[in-house]
């Protein structure tokens, strides 16, 4: 395991995704929640990883309308626009999803930005995270199913106790990776690079 | 933050605020100087304000200069410790450019006092730079190379006794220039999301900052050192005037430019403030005689700032002739004086002079006019620095996102994206050091990895896809659909709120000049004495005339705009 900032998690992520063929938007999405996982110690770079391998095989939706078994949504990459949609519509969105990890990120941040209460369960209606008053509940450590098919619902008002609250503090913490998986990602940002023309080179500072 | 919640310019105190189809066109945006309000100035009233103390805790240096030192900045609540490591390189290994590998120093500003195996790990990581891996305790990582113009010279002039001359200090203003400075995570370095509860680092870049104007303090040391060793008894220290005019140089390149269209809501936060400044000042309704004055004693100098200014780029030195022309009328003209005696005066002196005068010289008289005002304007620095924004709001529906581009985009929809010279530029990271690059679209390979800057493009495809959409339908309906637009809606709902947080030029127009845009940045950095190479970079000079750091605790040590030099008779 490797020492890595948040901002370079960030930053790589982006690319990477955007590596794929991913709009510059959605990749600035996943960017979020990956440093936002990273910020709360939760694992993300073997999920994050996978997920865009898969996305590369088209062996992912990317279409919130459109999922199913096999190609379930990508939460990993849509995990942002779904909150704002299910809160939007105020609706119980279900399907299956690659990611639920990301997804809970996604219900996290927009709870804390907009006040939304969300709860995510499990196909067995088993619930998996939720929100209340700004804070994210949610039991990572026992409460991970890889994938599958979830509920999404906007809900107010519902009181809940069974679930861990998620310090969203600013607590200092110095994010560890996978250092094979590292390079991995760092690899994929590579590809968004162009190598400079000879001109381009030249007239760049301190020429 | 929500962005609904987010501020909103100008609805309660109705300030006379510039609007943003005047202030966020790059030309004048590239026409920006140093204000109080730049983060070279906070960074200095706040060790006025917090009695900073520093100290040189560490010196171990052979009679060449190779070794390294460690400097205290002492706050009143935290150490922050510059390590520096100089190395011996050739004459020609050293180079202004990003992409060099090797550096007469190179740098860290670390938080809290380093261990010595924490000094031992930076020895090695800190020479290679990017291809090193940093600590999480250090803030910055940085480097610097002497100056060739002048650094032989000035030693030589000390070693013997006598102080250089005037005129070399103050035409070159630096010992040493800086080729990057990175902060905030960069290659393993610290986040600043992790310490920004901590202190003073609250504030946009003040870590940068610290950094440089600690390298300028060693950059006076180490001269005054290597003086000695080489003069003996002879020698003598960098005289305080002098040493007072020396500043950090720094070559600014491409690499800045995708700060102020990544970071809207910053971008947005200081123009803010800048714009908030002058609207307070020009709402005042009667001026003192000490505050008349004041403004006059300030034009005079930046008018000889303006004649110590000089440079070999072409266009920058008829724009200082205009600043120069320009100021003289005003000093000499008599309606000067009649207008700050009158009512609003500031207001009425604007006014009367803004169309005699360049945008550039109307820009630097906004920095003199809020000078004199630290009471009043001095409080909007702690507005400059924001969370930003993630989520889109929700309940947005596509009439209101069409209502805004109508509204606040109408600049981008005006413009014929169909022409190659709308088309002309495309901005790429290069495979060199992840820097960022300016491209020939009719020529140079690497468009379909373009980083999204074409605003206006953006903007006009957005409403052509919106304008087929059902009116009620909400956003994100719409980006199921589309997700290509998500990028450019969250532009356009910040853009709602922060009215400044967007340029207002195509930039990748055959007319774009990116230091237009490296301008506006390092005027909020504090930079002086700009010095454009080419439309792609240019050098500048950062502290030039700040107070030196026995000189921190004097009265007047915060003011310090426009620095002049007594220069020597030739």
């Amino acid at each position: 395991m490797i020492p890595i900032s948040l901002n370079e998690i960030f930053s790589e992520t982006k690319k990477a995704v955007r590596s794929v063929n991913i709009d510059w938007g959605t990749a600035h999405d996943t960017a979020i929640l990956s440093r936002w996982l990273a910020h709360h110690e939760i694992s993300f770079l073997g999920s994050l990883l996978k997920s865009l391998e898969l996305i590369s095989n088209k062996q992912l939706s990317l279409n919130i309308l459109s999922n199913n078994n096999k190609k379930p949504l990508s939460t990993t990459l849509m995990g942002i626009l779904l909150v704002e949609y299910v809160c939007e519509n105020q609706l119980i969105w279900k399907g299956y999803i690659d990611n639920p990890i990301y997804l809970v990120a996604a219900m996290g941040i927009i709870s804390y930005e907009q006040q939304v209460e969300l709860e995510l369960k499990d196909k067995n209606h088993k619930l998996i995270a939720y929100t209340q008053n700004k804070e994210l509940f949610f039991d990572f450590k026992s409460n991970i199913p890889l994938s599958g098919f979830v509920y999404l619902s906007f809900n107010k008002n519902k009181s809940y106790k069974n679930l861990i609250k998620i310090d969203i503090s600013n607590i200092p913490i110095i994010p560890m990776v996978n250092k094979k998986c590292w390079e991995k990602l760092k690899a994929m940002a590579f590809k968004t690079y162009v190598p400079e023309s000879n001109k381009s080179r030249i007239s760049g500072a301190g020429y | 933050m929500h962005l609904k919640n987010s501020i909103q310019l100008n609805a309660s105190n109705s300030l006379p605020m510039r609007l943003p189809s005047k202030v966020m066109r790059l030309n004048r945006l590239g026409s920006f100087h140093q204000t109080r309000l730049s983060f070279n100035r906070q960074l200095i009233n706040e060790m006025y304000k917090k009695k900073w103390t520093f100290n040189i805790s560490e010196w171990n240096f052979n009679e060449e200069g190779v070794g390294n030192a460690v400097i205290k900045a002492i706050t009143d609540i935290n150490v922050f410790s510059l390590i520096v490591f100089c190395h011996s390189i050739k004459d020609e290994e050293r180079s202004d450019r990003v992409i060099a590998e090797k550096w007469d120093m190179t740098f860290s500003l670390f938080d809290g006092e380093p261990t010595e195996d924490e000094i031992s790990y930076m020895s090695k990581n800190l020479k290679i730079q990017e291809l090193g891996r940093h600590l999480n305790k250090q803030l910055t990582l940085s480097r610097a190379n002497k100056s060739v113009r002048i650094f032989a010279t000035v030693l030589e002039c000390l070693s013997n006794g006598k102080q250089p001359d005037h005129n070399l200090i103050n035409d070159i203003g630096y010992l040493i220039r800086t080729t990057a400075v990175y902060g905030n995570g960069k290659f393993g370095i610290g986040d600043y999301s992790e310490i920004q509860n901590k202190s003073f680092l609250k504030k946009p870049f003040q870590a940068e900052m610290l950094t440089v104007y600690l390298i300028r303090y060693f950059s006076i040391e180490i001269i005054n050192y290597l003086a000695k060793i080489k003069g003996g008894s002879k020698a003598v220290k960098l005289n305080n005037t002098l040493s007072r005019h020396i500043g950090v140089g720094n070559a600014t390149g491409l690499g800045m430019a995708p700060f102020i269209i990544n970071h809207q809501e910053l971008l947005h936060k200081w123009i803010n403030a800048r714009e908030k400044a002058i609207a307070k000042v020009i709402s005042l309704k009667k001026l003192k005689p000490s505050e008349q004055l004041k403004i006059i004693t300030l034009i005079k100098q930046a008018h000889e700032y303006s004649l110590q200014w000089k440079v070999d780029n072409k266009i920058q030195m008829k724009r200082i002739n205009e600043i120069r022309l320009n100021l003289k009328k005003i000093i000499k003209n008599k309606d000067t004086n009649l207008i700050l005696k009158d009512t609003y005066p500031l207001k009425k002196l604007i006014k009367y002079n803004e169309k005699k005068i360049s945008i550039e010289t109307q820009e630097l008289l906004n920095s003199i006019l809020i000078e004199p005002f630290s009471k009043i304007v001095d409080d909007l620095v702690d507005d400059m620095n924001c969370e930003e924004t993630i989520t889109l709001p929700i309940n947005t529906s596509i009439h209101n996102i069409i209502k805004i581009i109508k509204l606040k985009y109408s600049w981008a929809l005006r413009l014929d994206l169909t022409k190659d010279s709308e088309n002309f530029f495309f901005w790429y990271t290069s495979e060199t050091k992840s820097e960022p690059r300016l491209g020939n679209r009719f020529v140079d390979e690497g468009v379909e990895k373009e980083l999204p800057f074409d605003i206006p493009h953006q903007i006009q495809k957005c409403l052509k896809i919106l304008i087929t959409l059902p009116k009620e339908m909400s956003v994100s309906e719409a980006i199921i659909n589309h997700p290509e637009i998500r990028l450019i809606i969250r532009r356009i709902l910040i853009k709602e709120n922060y009215p400044y947080s967007e340029i207002q030029d195509n930039l990748i127009g055959s007319l774009t000049k990116p230091k237009d845009m490296l301008r506006c940045k390092l005027s909020f950095f504090g930079a002086s004495k700009y010095d454009p190479k080419s439309n792609l970079w240019t050098r500048i000079t950062l502290f030039q005339g700040a107070p030196l750091p026995h000189q921190i605790n004097k009265k007047r040590s915060c003011d310090w705009l426009f620095p002049i030099l007594k220069l020597d008779e030739k």
